[in-house]
């Protein structure tokens, strides 16, 4: 079991190092998109397929296309990037000790209490005795506590998400609407008129009407 | 969990007979280069001009439509098979859900943001 | 265990190839047969070496690899194509047994492997280096994620009947009757989104753009052109099998009579898979060529806004049959 964490872990910091690498930002982005699949084997080994799936749906899927776009239609000279990262370089090594550092204390550090924890969702397929005090015991939780029959992940997801927090959910919706407008007022043109015809008017022009005969004087 | 381990397996066979069936060719025929076979074709002239036309801005806006719209589906992924049992609440809740989404849809539509995409 | 799977993989990998290769030949002889000419029957009995030898022909191509140092890429672009395409297969039951891997989140899983066909296409375009080339298929990689979302919200009309994300479950919920009754609308855009999804059929203007100036599959000569060939075919097969499954009953027989449940649940899901493909080459010997904003405004405009108001109206009469 963490023979295989190993090596994905490995191979997700190996594929971050080659993003920060190579010189060809395409290059770049396809190196994202193999940590974001290493990314989802990790999430694979916690046992959670739902977001695997969604990992690749939404960000190999959709958000790496994004960048993909970006970079392959802006054509960026490599000169041009190379003139812009000399000038990072201390910046990026005081985070890299930052990160190596905090990646010491993680290992070294006994486990504490998180003051955040929230409740959480049950990444096994049933319900275990402890979740079910945890939920039960909380006042907020006890009127959701009739629609506990669900016993997969995902199922479980939609419960929470659409009953329990269903304030979360419009604040999410509420989040995509401003993308799109965003997205609308950044990169909005304005539409050109161009002539281009309505085939269903098209197909209702009588032809037998269009042509109209004019009476010419014979000479 | 250990259901993905077949799926692994299946990507590495692909990807095997992939790279099989891809170098097959080298083998059987080997490359002997020509210059005019080397460069790139562009209707029989001499390539002129950088290789990239300046940035149309519609593709982007495609792109960030479909991830919203992904990020949406996403979320009705869970109401297909836990949230029915949510009753009224949890559907009103989706329903509030799509309205919000449906409201931008048609703010784009009206913006001419879907218009020759 | 290992072995099991190597069974079940090479089981759908090998009748695949083959059935991608009789596919090429079904669809020169239908589309002939459609415009009144025949089509290949010169090799072998009704023309069935002829796949064999397009194949040879290919092989014995010599492969173009160009001057430039992103080598690496453009090798993988066909490999990305095809790799997507077949993986795609793990997690639909092509017979009474399952799939070679019944994931519980199977349909999701197809939907983002879907998602992933896109890549190939984005890197065949950007290898050739001809700026038309890389535009057409910007075109063509936009056309297929405008109609990725119909498709993903119809699967979803679909999961929620059945009340579950798994493709063995869909078939076995359809017992009673296909999905095709509640559904027919949904299943005519579904049609429509898979045509558009392939490149395909009416919808294929970056693929003609790529016959008349460069086109994005001018610098893969022999194996690699293949490849992406396969894929194409390979991916209408898949389409095909999805649509049984979702809206036709899969691998059950039409009607319960036990003398058709005598013939193999894999039988009835290739004879009806064979018929949606049929459908496909039918629309393409028929139907004129969308212009691209047509193509566009059909997607955004009209498909979604109706696949959406369907995915509501299927929400509100399941909430409804379930809180009775």
């Amino acid at each position: 079991m963490s023979s295989s964490f190993a090596l994905i872990a490995t191979g997700a910091l190996m594929s971050v190092f080659l993003m920060m690498r190579s010189k060809n930002p395409v290059h770049s982005v396809f190196y994202l998109v193999l940590l974001f699949l290493h990314c989802s084997g990790l999430l694979v080994l916690l046992g959670l397929e739902y977001f695997v799936l969604l990992q690749l749906l939404v960000y190999v899927g959709a958000l790496a296309i994004l960048f993909l776009f970006v970079v392959m239609l802006l054509d960026i000279p490599s000169t041009e990037i190379l003139r812009h990262q000399r000038g990072t370089y201390p910046v990026a090594g005081v985070l890299g000790l930052c990160l190596i550092l905090s990646a010491l204390l993680a290992f070294t550090q006994p486990l504490v209490e998180s003051p955040f924890q929230t409740s959480p969702i049950p990444t096994t397929s049933t319900f275990t005795g402890q979740n079910s005090d945890f939920v039960s015991s909380s006042r907020h939780y006890s009127f959701w506590n009739n629609y506990r029959t669900a016993t997969s992940t995902v199922a479980n997801l939609g419960i929470r998400l659409y009953g329990v927090h269903a304030d979360l959910l419009i604040i999410r919706s509420l989040l995509l609407l401003v993308a799109m407008v965003g997205a609308v007022g950044l990169t909005l043109k304005r539409p050109v008129s161009v002539p281009n015809q309505d085939v269903f008017r098209q197909h209702y022009v009588d032809f037998q009407k269009s042509l109209v005969q004019i009476p010419q004087n014979k000479i | 969990m250990t259901e993905y381990v077949g799926v692994l397996l299946y990507i590495a066979i692909a990807v095997g007979l992939g790279i099989v069936i891809l170098f097959r060719s080298y083998k059987v025929r080997p490359r002997r280069l020509d210059l005019e076979k080397a460069t790139a074709y562009e209707c029989g002239f001499e390539p002129f001009g950088e290789a990239r036309s300046p940035f149309d801005i519609g593709f982007y806006l495609v792109a960030i439509l479909f991830l919203i719209f992904d990020i949406e589906v996403a979320f009705l992924l869970p109401w297909v098979l836990g949230g029915i049992s949510t009753g009224s609440s949890g559907f009103f809740a989706f329903l509030l859900f799509l309205v919000v989404l449906t409201i931008g849809f048609v703010f784009e539509w009206q913006k001419g943001a879907l218009e020759w995409s | 265990m290992i072995l099991y799977l190597l069974i079940m993989i090479l089981a759908t990998v090998v009748p695949l190839l083959l059935a991608v290769a009789f596919l090429t030949l079904v669809e020169r002889r239908v589309m002939g047969a459609m415009q009144r000419r025949q089509g290949p029957n010169a090799w072998g009995l009704f023309g069935v070496l002829q796949p064999f030898l397009d194949g040879l022909k290919l092989l014995l191509k010599e492969p173009i690899l160009p001057s430039s140092a992103d080598q690496p890429l453009f090798l993988w672009a066909p490999i990305l194509t095809f790799l997507t395409s077949q993986i795609a297969w793990a997690a639909l039951p092509t017979s009474t047994a399952g799939a070679v891997r019944d994931l519980n989140l199977g349909t999701m899983y197809v939907l983002a492997v879907g998602s992933l066909g896109v890549y190939g296409i984005l890197l065949r375009g950007w290898r050739s280096n001809s700026k038309y080339a890389f535009l057409g298929c910007c075109r063509s990689v936009a056309q297929m994620i405008s109609y990725e979302l119909p498709m993903g919200l119809i699967v979803l009309c679909a999961c929620m009947i059945a009340n579950s994300l798994n493709w063995s479950a869909l078939v076995e919920s359809q017992q009673n009757g296909i999905f095709l009754l509640p559904l027919w609308p949904l299943a005519l855009i579904w049609i429509i989104c898979c045509l558009a999804e392939l490149n395909r059929a009416p919808f294929d203007l970056p693929e003609a753009e790529a016959e008349l100036v460069a086109g994005y599959n001018v610098e893969y000569a022999s194996m690699g052109f293949a490849l992406f060939f396969i894929r194409e075919y390979r991916s209408m097969i898949m389409m095909a099998t999805v649509t049984r499954l979702l809206f036709l009953g899969g691998t059950a027989a039409p009607m319960n009579l036990f003398f058709l449940n005598w013939l193999p649940g894999s039988f009835w899901l290739r004879l009806k898979a064979t018929s949606v493909v049929f459908i496909y080459i039918w629309v393409r010997a028929t139907l004129p060529r969308y212009k691209y904003s047509d193509l566009m405004d059909l997607g955004w405009k009209r498909l979604l806004p109706l696949t959406l108001a369907g995915f509501v109206a299927n929400a509100v009469v399941v909430f409804n049959i379930q809180m009775l």
